[in-house]
């Protein structure tokens, strides 16, 4: 046992390790708060009902500042700088609370209070305007409560507090703000010190894109007859943190509550950019985005958001999602432009030789949605995809197991859907056929991911690599070797309920029909084809029953691509 | 017959060091911390994956490792609390994909065909040693369904269910549970075991490896298994993994609790442990634990029940574990478990079946308790036959799995 260095066969072992972390990993994801509030022990202290010579858990009164924001280390808001803050904390060791110069760590759910302590009720309206917004300050940083201004229509008011507790709440009118009828949307924001809510009056039957101020930031929000779609712009580039089927009020991207979780680990949707074996992904992965435009235009919102992930690199990204006025359909274009990197000083002589290969980048490109996973051995979350001539069912057996492309499997044509069996939850994904990516799944404790990813390609300063994709969601999905479609419903403003069929069939089996059943009622439609840009063919077919119900039994079947069965 | 001349033995104690912003410090940092206690302490301290590896040089008593152990790992925070560091020994940290180990070298040894014929009698004592270790139930954000995730696992390879050696045809080897590891230094390492979390316990579990293997050191043996014989060997280390001490090991033809395996194991080496200056009485952690079929993950494992969030559960298992000693006090005062039985045909069967979703690659049935493959194929065959699972041949893709009931 001499005093060498790691040996050489346990350097192998090393790097196998280094290696697994440059694969895919899972990401080390309701709206509510995922992010926690990390602070620094000032002091701490048995809090006075808790004598020293007690038995059992000790309460403790733990005085901090805060420090950052996890799990991505992020700065803390503005008005906790320089705050001492205050939690009670009941443990049986006092060691598990630290000493003084220690972190303390909150749930999302303790950390609420200050990180979104004002907060509007309602965050958003639909419509009309609400008679009175609600406000209430979960914390102040002194005893005496602020004043808080409320500005709409480019009109102010501003009021006081009343002392709930340790909160402040107030009520106040909306009708003063405005004198007449406002066209949707408008806002009513609020503001106190450095703290702003808002609540947003949305059209209640138009299709719109609009930024919203919701309890944990900021968010995009559009949303048309058959979904309510929200894209946080604070990291990934732009991140789908929601997608809400309006008729079953289901969000396909819902994540665990009071869990510290990234943006969209556990549900959501990210886009991610890796350079070689994987540098540029951390960075991607903290580009916040802003918005390019929003617009409506030929029967779809559009809305484009644009971030630079590196300076330096001179590396930026955009990202378009439009979503179809008249169809379950989300359609998202990706691309990250590589810029002309500085120019050498002039004077600099001993500037080095340069070739092509040197402003290369390998670019190599994913997607990384996720979905609460249904795991009950027999059945469970499983991607379905054609692959040759057969269908594959791919569901990981075990919690860790991260199936891929390495083991051949392949997307034929370009489509693959996420099943939920338990929960009737569908997802379609759609890919241009001629050169689909490589598919590739995580399960986690609890989430499922699909992660399909397109190979290296070499990027010249002033290129830019990207992708097209569409997805759809639904209730009803069907599978087979020769297409893959999904079936969602909503209910109408007049009453009635339309459905809707998406999918990609092969040749041999169109022109094809669905049948659809909506309580004692069925119809036969023909399946239509569309070309999405950037995504290739697809089909799609609609049908509204004008005295359906939502509660009604629905039922959808597509000729020769046969309907799963759910539980 | 003594294959080890002179006794001695060590570890090289992987420990994490986090920082106040709760992130584990890069190897590139670590480096300094390294160099600085190999130069202050002239003990090879090296660095692994977010860890700082004590190595212990060369021991010849209990006294002189335990005193080294404290000496090290006092000086070490010292120097990293300097710069507001803490050292957290830990089998696995509850959110990042790392395991940590305490493995045991044993030496010396120079005897390299007689070091890999008792790699190959290790087999069947490896496990036993993983149970007593177990200390990574909650790691990667997982939890819950094995006490040992970094045995469970094979460490993501660094501590792999080792294979029977014929010595006249093998070249070395590195990264099984027990290796013979001539090639770099002159011992056989322990590498099964999960990193300890107690400064006393490490001393004591150590010393107790050190004196079993040169007791096999210098007895014969049957250094070659049958296949039944390997695949109880697989079946045990897959029990210990997951049960930690309330394991139940087929021991001999029959069932028989991992406690009893090991009461029997101390009382084997007892003349090996007088060598090294302790007696069995001495080892109070181990005889408690062995007493109570409890080991670490058993108080790992209490606290992540009330810390559900991985983070918040990582939180505090760093303000906990930097005391060296929770485990020592937890131990006093924890219940006694019950042994889990030994799992039959069933129980086996089932296991490989939970490893199968669909389109499954037939080769994940072998990562389920890593038996041999015709073992491993047999209950692939049972499963097929029971109509549990269907089988799939897939051009390009090979045998496919999918669960039918």
């Amino acid at each position: 046992m001499g005093a060498l260095p790691i040996a050489a066969r346990q350097w192998e072992g090393f790097i196998a390790r280094r290696f697994l972390l440059s694969l895919p990993r899972p990401l080390l994801n309701e709206e509510e708060n995922m992010d926690a509030l990390l602070g620094k022990i000032t002091t701490i202290a048995r809090s006075s009902e808790t004598p020293e010579s007690a038995s059992g858990p000790v309460s403790l009164e733990v005085k901090f500042k805060a420090a950052c924001l996890l799990p991505q280390r992020t700065k803390v808001p503005e008005w906790l700088k320089d705050q001492t803050l205050t939690l009670k904390r009941e443990v049986p060791d006092p060691r598990e609370a630290g000493e003084p110069g220690d972190t303390v760590l909150l749930s999302p759910v303790e950390s609420e209070r200050w990180l979104a302590p004002l907060t509007v009720t309602p965050t958003a309206a639909y419509g009309k305007l609400p008679d009175t917004l609600q406000i209430r300050l979960r914390w102040w940083k002194e005893e005496k409560l602020p004043e808080f201004t409320v500005h709409s229509n480019g009109r102010s008011q501003t009021g006081q507090f009343t002392k709930q507790g340790e909160e402040g709440v107030a009520s106040i009118e909306t009708a003063p703000f405005w004198g007449f009828e406002p066209t949707l949307p408008v806002m009513f924001e609020v503001t106190v010190d450095k703290m702003k809510a808002a609540c947003t009056v949305l059209p209640e039957r138009e299709p719109y894109a609009r930024k919203l101020l919701l309890a944990d930031g900021e968010r995009y929000r559009m949303e048309n007859g058959w979904y309510l779609v929200e894209v946080s712009g604070r990291t990934n580039g732009g991140a789908i943190v929601s997608l809400q089927e309006k008729g079953r009020g289901v969000d396909h991207f819902r994540e665990p509550q009071n869990l510290i979780q990234t943006t969209a680990e556990h549900g959501g949707h990210i886009d991610r950019l890796f350079i070689g074996w994987g540098g540029g992904q951390d960075k991607m992965s903290e580009t916040a985005v802003s918005s390019a435009g929003i617009r409506r235009e030929g029967g779809a919102t559009r809305l484009q958001l644009d971030g630079t992930i590196d300076e330096g690199q001179n590396l930026r990204t955009s990202v378009v999602y439009t979503l179809y006025d008249h169809l379950p359909l989300l359609l998202l274009e990706r691309s990250f432009q590589l810029g002309k990197g500085k120019e050498p000083d002039k004077d600099k002589k001993d500037e080095k030789p340069k070739e092509p290969i040197d402003d290369m980048r390998p670019f190599r490109f994913d997607i990384r949605p996720s979905w609460k996973v249904e795991r009950q051995g027999r059945w469970g979350s499983r991607i379905l995809n054609a692959e040759g001539n057969r269908l594959s069912v791919t569901r990981p057996g075990q919690v860790g197991e991260h199936i891929g492309s390495g083991r051949g499997w392949k997307l034929t044509d370009g489509w693959a859907i996420i099943e939920h069996p338990g929960r009737r939850e569908h997802t379609l994904y759609l890919f241009d056929a001629q050169a689909p990516p490589k598919p590739s799944t995580f399960m986690g404790e609890r989430s499922i991911t699909f992660e399909p990813n397109w190979p290296h390609v070499p990027v010249r300063p002033e290129e830019a690599a990207g992708f097209t994709l569409a997805l759809t969601a639904g209730e009803i999905c069907g599978a087979g070797k020769e297409g893959g479609w999904v079936a969602s419903r909503t209910p109408l403003p007049e009453g009635g309920v339309r459905c809707a069929i998406i999918g990609r069939l092969r040749d041999a089996v169109t022109p094809a029909t669905a049948t659809i059943t909506l309580g004692g009622e069925t119809r036969s439609v023909p399946l239509q084809a569309m070309l999405l840009p950037g995504v290739g063919g697809a089909v799609f077919a609609t049908a509204t029953f004008g005295e359906g119900q939502m509660d009604q039994p629905f039922d959808v079947n597509v000729d020769q691509i046969a309907r799963r069965q759910s539980l | 017959m003594n294959l080890f001349h002179p006794r001695t033995f060590s570890t090289d104690w992987e420990v994490m060091v986090i920082d106040k912003l709760e992130r584990c410090v890069e190897e590139d940092k670590l480096l300094a911390f390294a160099g600085y206690l190999r130069r202050a302490l002239d003990l090879p301290v090296q660095i692994d994956w977010h860890a700082l590896e004590f190595a212990m040089g060369i021991n010849t008593s209990f006294d002189q490792f335990w005193n080294r152990i404290r000496n090290v790992t006092d000086r070490a925070s010292q120097i990293v609390r300097e710069f507001n560091l803490d050292l957290v020994p830990a089998g696995a940290h509850p959110v990042e994909e790392m395991f940590f180990a305490s493995h045991v070298h044993v030496g010396t040894i120079h005897d390299e065909a007689g070091g890999i014929q008792l790699e190959n009698r290790m087999l069947k004592y490896a496990p036993a040693f993983a149970a007593l270790a177990a200390n990574s139930p909650a790691g990667q954000k997982r939890r819950g369904e094995f006490k040992s995730y970094r045995v469970k696992n094979q460490a993501w390879g660094c501590t792999q269910a080792g294979s029977v050696r014929d010595p006249r045809v093998v070249q070395a080897t590195w990264g099984s549970d027990a290796n013979a590891k001539l090639f770099g230094h002159p011992t056989l390492e322990v590498r099964i075991i999960d990193c300890a979390s107690s400064r006393r316990l490490l001393a004591e579990m150590a010393t107790f490896i050190a004196a079993f293997v040169h007791h096999l050191g210098s007895t014969d043996g049957d250094a070659w298994l049958t296949p039944e014989d390997y695949r109880d060997c697989m079946t045990n280390r897959w029990a210990a993994a997951r049960y930690g001490l309330q394991a139940t090991f087929v021991w001999n033809g029959a069932a028989r609790p991992v406690a009893e395996v090991l009461d029997e194991m101390l009382d084997a080496c007892r003349d090996e442990l007088a060598a090294l200056g302790v007696k069995r009485s001495d080892l109070g952690l181990v005889e408690q634990m062995l007493q109570k079929r409890t080991c670490q993950a058993d108080y790992v494992i209490r606290l992540a029940e009330r810390y559900p969030d991985p983070y918040l559960l990582a939180s505090t298992m760093t303000k906990l574990m930097r005391h060296w000693n929770v485990f020592d006090e937890y131990l006093e005062t924890a219940p006694t478990l019950e042994p889990v039985a030994l799992p039959d045909e069933d129980a086996i069967l089932a296991e490989h079946l939970a490893a199968i979703g669909e389109d499954t690659y037939f080769y994940a049935t072998r990562e389920a308790m890593y038996y041999p493959g015709p073992a491993a194929d047999e209950i692939i065959e049972r499963m097929v036959q029971r109509g549990v699972i269907r089988r799939e041949v897939v051009e390009n893709r090979g045998i496919l799995l999918s669960r039918t009931g």
